[in-house]
């Protein structure tokens, strides 16, 4: 008989903690090194972080439930952001704007992100144990079918009136969709300032409320069936939970989850990028939750509100360091793209050297290894 | 096939969130009520008046012009106060409208409905479509699929 080796509660010396959350202390020093160069005031910075912490803290807590049932860290919420834009395009040429406005798109997002996720889920379920690099590709591939529909179907098959949104040729959407009658209409449903900065509290509201509804998630019977599949799935099999049914459902969850995160991101920007604001949504909600800690196997509500702070803190000072610095603000762009995909693969990096060290313990003890 | 309750529970909910977007589409949907000072036929305009939507900041007008109020759902109150000539006061009338649901844009013509306050909606307020310049160049119809073109404004 094998012992059973834990490696999440397996005992750390100060040098292997320190290896554990490079990332988050690397972004502190980047911050802390980063904030007097850009001379921004703590009142321009609070600001900033609290709008930025609204507007981006739905979309990666909807990463978190992939997370707890095994699947990893969901590149596929790309979908959800789709169908969260779709949403929008319809109520725009509608005319429907402000909360009702939000409102009716993410219930027509909800059965698209529906759809889209139980495809995604389905196919993941073929690819066991591959599942992130999967859902990477499948955002490509539907981004593919994302813009047959937008580009070609809108206009000509699926009903769009309004000129300002169909291209002037007849058909396709416009580069840009004007979303300013719907701009901030929920962050600001109920003002309140602090030290001069905007504070969105009808967004925090939303978001808190999904916090809650994320730990009473975990303790229902579906969550502990996620979690257990996340374990091990053969023990989870085994004790008769229905695996990947389980598997589907975390992942369509996440992503209609996403695609209501979308709408309330671009609520707070106030324009949709028709062909690009989806594209890159999922890499930066991964980059912010794993700078917060988090790992493919392990991410908390935690993780989510410490990464945002800090990544949005870099993503706020870098374009103005890189100009104090250089000359040259670009450089700065160019540095905060260049740290999410660093990040990302950092993180990649040091929890498979972890799984591996864990691995290479257990071979020599003779143990199984619950990762 | 027996339906168990379950299945009517979903089917309810489902039904539920319907009708939320129905409702949603109603109260959610904006119009642009055009206020028009213009002469029509017999109706000629007026010299000077002031105009509100919905309690709107209030609007001067004179003559041959025309204000536009953006508005959300079907029934507005529109306010409108001029001067009486004769007795130098100043005179309000208070009245609602109903704007069509598929209607963006309608025209209220203030002469027309000050001319006889008893005539039908439809007589004073009609639906109005903008001119559309349409471009057809390439450039107009060029669409950016850039992958990265969104970085900066993340």
């Amino acid at each position: 008989m094998t012992n059973k080796l834990d490696i999440k509660n397996m005992k750390v010396s100060p040098k292997e903690l320190l290896i554990n959350n490079l990332v988050p202390i690397l972004f502190i020093i980047i911050c802390c090194v980063g904030i007097p160069l850009s001379g921004y005031s703590g009142s321009y910075l609070l600001n900033e972080i609290l709008s930025r912490l609204g507007r981006n803290a739905f979309l990666v807590l909807s990463l978190l439930i992939p997370v707890m049932a095994g699947m990893g860290l969901n590149f596929g919420m790309t979908l959800g952001a789709m169908a969260g834009q779709i949403g929008l395009i319809f109520v725009s040429d509608w005319s429907v704007v402000g909360i009702p406005g939000m409102v009716l798109a993410a219930i027509i997002s909800t059965p698209i992100s529906v759809l889209l996720g139980y495809l995604c889920g389905s196919i993941l379920n073929r690819a066991k144990g591959r599942e992130m690099v999967t859902s990477y590709i499948i955002g490509f591939f539907m981004n593919g079918v994302y813009q047959l529909f937008v580009l070609y179907l809108m206009g000509l098959v699926i009903p769009i009136s309004s000129p300002e949104l169909i291209l002037p040729r007849g058909y396709g959407i416009r580069n840009t969709v004007n979303l300013e009658s719907m701009r901030k209409s929920l962050d600001n449903l109920i003002p309140f300032n602090i030290f001069g900065a905007s504070v969105p509290v009808a967004t925090f509201i939303l978001v808190v409320l999904f916090c809650l509804f994320i730990i009473w998630f975990r303790r229902t019977k579906l969550g502990q069936d996620m979690r257990a599949v996340g374990q091990d799935m053969e023990v989870a099999r085994q004790a008769g939970i229905k695996v990947e049914r389980t598997r589907v459902l975390s992942i369509i969850l996440s992503t209609v989850f996403a695609g209501y995160g979308m709408i309330i991101y671009l609520q707070n920007i106030g324009t949709l990028n028709t062909y690009n604001s989806h594209s890159q949504i999922g890499m930066f909600s991964i980059a912010a939750l794993l700078v917060g800690g988090a790992s493919v196997d392990k991410a908390n509500i935690r993780n989510v509100f410490i990464g945002i702070i800090l990544f949005h803190l870099m993503f706020t000072i870098a374009p103005t360091v890189g100009r104090n610095l250089i000359g040259e603000a670009q450089l700065g762009e160019y540095f905060r793209v260049f740290v999410s995909y660093g990040v990302i693969t950092l993180a990649l990096v040091l929890y498979e050297m972890r799984k591996r060290r864990a691995e290479r313990i257990a071979l020599e003890k003779g143990e199984e290894v619950v990762a | 096939m027996k339906l168990g309750r379950k299945f009517f529970i979903r089917i309810a909910a489902v039904l539920i969130i319907i009708i939320i977007g129905v409702v949603m589409f109603f109260i959610g949907k904006e119009h642009t009520i055009l206020i028009d000072n213009f002469s029509q036929g017999d109706y000629k305009a007026l010299d000077y008046f002031e105009v509100s939507v919905d309690g709107s900041p209030i609007l001067d007008m004179s003559r041959m012009m025309r204000e536009q109020f953006t508005v959300t759902g079907q029934k507005h109150t529109v306010l409108i106060q001029w001067e009486d000539e004769a007795s130098g006061q100043m005179l309000a009338v208070t009245f609602k409208i109903t704007v069509p649901l598929m209607q963006d844009m309608v025209l209220l013509s203030v002469p027309t409905f000050m001319a006889d306050m008893n005539q039908p909606q439809s007589v004073w307020l009609t639906p109005f479509e903008p001119q559309v310049v349409v471009s057809s160049s390439a450039e107009d119809n060029a669409v950016v699929t850039d992958d990265t073109a969104s970085f900066s404004s993340f």
